[in-house]
């Protein structure tokens, strides 16, 4: 009898350290943290806003997502936060790629490494359009090429350094133009503007927030990077021979620091599939006009390399 | 257009509609009273509580919020020296004055009236020019940017309260401080020695809480005593009825001042705070006895604040219109309507014009209320500048301190306060104006980023700037408001007995 007791108490003692401490096995245990690297009302935060409680659903333990928005020098000072957390899964990141890719490679100093970070999942993708006013004479693609070959091609842009000038290089990069970029713009909606104004004869511009001025007759879309085209009529850069081109995105991409152990990732990467798979989820989005696209950690991954890899092939000119 | 504003009225006149309006004037009011909170922060941190409403509630919230954040950040302006907003900012300059001669009740009567005028004066431009905004959003590019602020940085001359060379010296240390940050021409970060936290630039909200908040308290903490400075003060903390009816006496610079405001809070990527500077120094260089001014003149207080309230409804103007954001505030509210299934841009006003309507008779109905609210009990709160300066600088410095944090919450932004707090003290020692200082500080960034894009754009063709029919107009409105003052005093030499 005594003999059996001890046994169990050894047999215990033996699970318990086979399987590690109870805490592990119970991840999560207390609040997780979100971090927005953005103020409030932007694209980011509106999705971040939206998952949030469904993530919270997802998850196991009965914790809460608490959202919390550390806006800063472009996006980088929320991530750096996270970034040098503790990698215990109470510490996640909405990620801008390439907007967290672009300042280390034209030589701004950051203190994180996409490569190391830990990504969790995608949850939004965002593809580019290249642009004309609707007043503009060039209709197509083509006449495009032929207006390049000619003049040089003006575009606006935010600044030297930022994402959307190295995204536009990359893109005239591909293409085989030299373009002039007009630089000073603050955001989309300003560079959306300065399209419809004529202030350049062409831009490039996300999709996502272009569609209603192209819908309402304003803007018009020569080529996109999204295949099948998302606009009827409109080309694709992979359907006229440009796959470089295809799979220019800015994806919105979930992130733990780096060294985050396995079990915990994948607590952390379930939770937000099964959210993005939760109809009352996609009901929500679909009011909101706010699309998901899900793909988990390992995807998201293969997603940011593949951005990267573009962007280093024109890594020279992405620095002036 | 009459039969959408009558469905939107009838979508407002309901119990929720009400409570959510009331609750938004009420929001509106206290974000506008703190430092460092404002309009955007408010609608920010109530866009997730609206969720579950009707589209049309979440609407008489903002527009409760919007219409009466900035009188709320007036009143303190007026009180204490201290913004609660950015655009209150120029309030301060005779609405301070006023307080300390104990005219505060008149002062908070003048700024609520303005507001109201000034706030249903934008929001009729807005209804009358929905069928045109497109054309007039379009009409404003990089050229004419720059030539708004070059009428900013021209009013100057006639900020510097008589004192030329001190003013001047100020609005350079201004322009200087609006260039540390980022560069988006050359793609590099300049004056920021290193320090992540000014790659954003020098921030405006916690260096006007220093220049003009702290900068106060260290100064009443110095004198002792209390804000009020006359004797005779006693027990009449009356005149809000005097400032009402300053209002109406002053009714063309309402009128000026309010058409100022929807205008620049139509042109996306300037705003309100650049509408109630423009606003004080235009009313300034129009007036008769411009050495009044900063020391207590109620036209200095009512340009302001009636500009300030109509780019409310001049900066919706774009943001319904087209999808563009009037300002930080607006781009913040396009949130909010896309979290309701409103996608903001060219098709919003047609597919949606019943719950359209709802927000912008929420924005009329909110600057009366929060008029009314105010003005009943400016009585209590002016009795906050008589008190003694043991009490009142501790706990204005701690609100004032507190709000920069709360902003961005960023630990850099009190530092921020405080190194500026003490240069605004220095300023008012040395008896340097701060207003030209803001000024440059707050257009300086718009001048040479619209500079460079123009220059960009023609190929470094000088001609732009007057082969372009507003431009040419700003250009010459420039002219002739750096003419006149010379004209005058040419005229006054040459006539010295009309000159007496």
């Amino acid at each position: 009898m005594i003999a059996g007791l001890r046994l169990g108490a050894v047999a215990a003692a033996v699970a318990l350290a086979a399987f590690g401490t109870p805490a592990k096995a119970a991840y999560p245990e207390k609040d997780i943290t979100f971090v927005i690297p953005f103020s409030p009302g932007g694209g980011f935060d509106t999705y971040v806003r939206l998952i949030a409680p469904f993530v919270q659903k997802h998850l196991p333990n009965k914790v809460n997502v608490v959202i919390k928005n550390v806006p800063g020098a472009g996006g980088r000072k929320g991530l750096t936060e996270v970034y040098r957390a503790k990698p215990d899964g109470y510490n996640i990141v909405i990620v801008n790629v390439p907007g967290a890719m672009v300042p280390p490679l034209v030589g701004q100093s950051v203190q994180y490494d996409l490569e190391k970070i830990t990504w969790l999942a995608r949850l939004s993708f965002d593809s580019y359009l290249l642009t004309v006013p609707s007043k503009s004479p060039i209709k197509t693609f083509d006449e495009f090429k032929k207006f390049a070959a000619s003049n040089t091609v003006k575009v606006p842009s935010t600044g030297s350094g930022s994402t959307a000038h190295a995204m536009t290089k990359v893109f005239f990069g591909v293409l085989g133009i030299k373009g002039q970029m007009v630089t000073g713009y603050k955001g989309t909606k300003e560079m959306t503007l300065a399209v419809i104004r004529g202030d350049t004869p062409v831009g490039i511009l996300p999709s996502e927030s272009t569609r209603k001025y192209i819908e309402a007759g304003d803007i018009r879309a020569l080529l996109t990077t999204e295949d099948p085209s998302d606009y009827p009529g409109v080309p694709t850069a992979k359907g006229i021979g440009l796959a470089d081109l295809n799979g220019l995105f800015i994806h919105r991409l979930v992130a733990a620091p780096p060294g985050l152990p396995d079990p915990v990732r994948k607590v952390l990467s379930d939770a937000f599939t099964k959210a993005m798979a939760d109809p009352e989820l996609q009901a929500a989005a679909k009011k909101a006009n706010r699309p998901f696209a899900p793909l988990d950690g390992a995807q998201a991954e293969a997603a940011v390399n593949q951005q990267l890899k573009l962007y280093l092939r024109f890594k020279d000119d992405l620095k002036d | 257009m009459f039969d959408g504003l009558i469905h939107g009225l009838s979508l407002i006149v309901t119990v929720q509609g009400i409570i959510m309006l009331v609750l938004g004037v009420m929001v509106g009011l206290i974000f506008g009273v703190i430092p460092g909170l404002g309009g955007t922060t408010a609608i920010a941190l109530f866009i997730p509580l609206t969720y579950g409403m009707a589209p049309q509630d979440a609407m008489a919230l903002a527009g409760g919020i919007m219409g009466a954040v900035s009188f709320g950040g007036s009143i303190t302006a007026i009180l204490l020296n201290t913004p609660g907003t950015a655009p209150s900012a120029a309030t301060c300059f005779d609405g301070y004055p006023l307080a300390q001669q104990g005219k505060a009740g008149m002062a908070i009567g003048a700024a609520g009236m303005a507001s109201s005028v000034g706030g249903i004066f934008g929001v009729a431009i807005l209804v009358a020019v929905i069928p045109v905004a497109k054309t007039l959003v379009l009409a404003f590019g990089p050229a004419e940017f720059f030539m708004m602020a070059l009428v900013g940085l021209a009013s100057i001359a006639a900020s510097t309260g008589g004192m030329v060379l001190r003013g001047l010296i100020s609005a350079a240390a201004g322009l200087l401080m609006a260039f540390v940050g980022y560069d988006a021409v050359s793609g590099g970060d300049r004056f920021t020695l290193g320090f992540d936290y000014l790659w954003d630039g020098i921030p405006l909200v916690p260096t006007l809480i220093g220049l003009f908040a702290i900068a106060e308290m260290i100064k009443l903490s110095i004198e002792g005593g209390t804000v009020v400075r006359t004797k005779e003060f006693g027990n009449r903390i009356v005149g809000v009825g005097e400032g009402v009816i300053a209002v109406v006496r002053a009714w063309p610079t309402v009128l000026r001042c309010s058409a100022l405001g929807t205008f620049i809070g139509a042109v996306p990527g300037v705003g309100g705070t650049v509408a109630s500077f423009l606003s004080y120094s235009m009313t300034m260089q129009l007036s008769k006895h411009p050495e009044r001014f900063g020391k207590g003149e109620i036209l200095g207080v009512i340009g302001p604040e009636a500009a300030n309230n109509a780019k409310d409804g001049g900066s919706l103007i774009p943001t319904l219109a087209f999808g563009i954001p009037g300002g930080a505030e607006m781009a913040v509210f396009l949130g909010l309507l896309v979290l309701h299934g409103l996608d903001p841009g060219p098709m919003l006003l047609i597919e949606h014009e019943a719950v359209m309507f709802s927000l912008i008779v929420a924005l009329t109905i909110s600057c009366i209320v929060a008029t009314i609210i105010g003005l009943a009990i400016t009585r209590w709160l002016s009795l906050i500048t008589l008190v003694d300066v043991h009490i009142l600088v501790p706990a204005v410095i701690s609100v004032s301190l507190v709000g920069s944090y709360a902003l961005n919450g960023k630990i850099e932004d009190v530092v921020m306060a405080a190194v500026a707090g003490v240069l605004g003290y220095q300023m008012i020692k040395y008896n340097y104006p701060r207003v030209t200082m803001v000024i440059a500080l707050v257009l300086g960034d718009l001048a040479e980023r619209s500079f460079h894009q123009t220059m960009q754009i023609a190929d470094n063709d000088w001609s732009i700037f007057v082969t372009r029919p507003i431009s040419l107009l700003l250009l010459l409105l420039i002219v002739v408001s750096l003419a006149v003052p010379i004209l005058r005093y040419t005229w006054a030499r040459r006539h010295p007995v009309q000159a007496g």
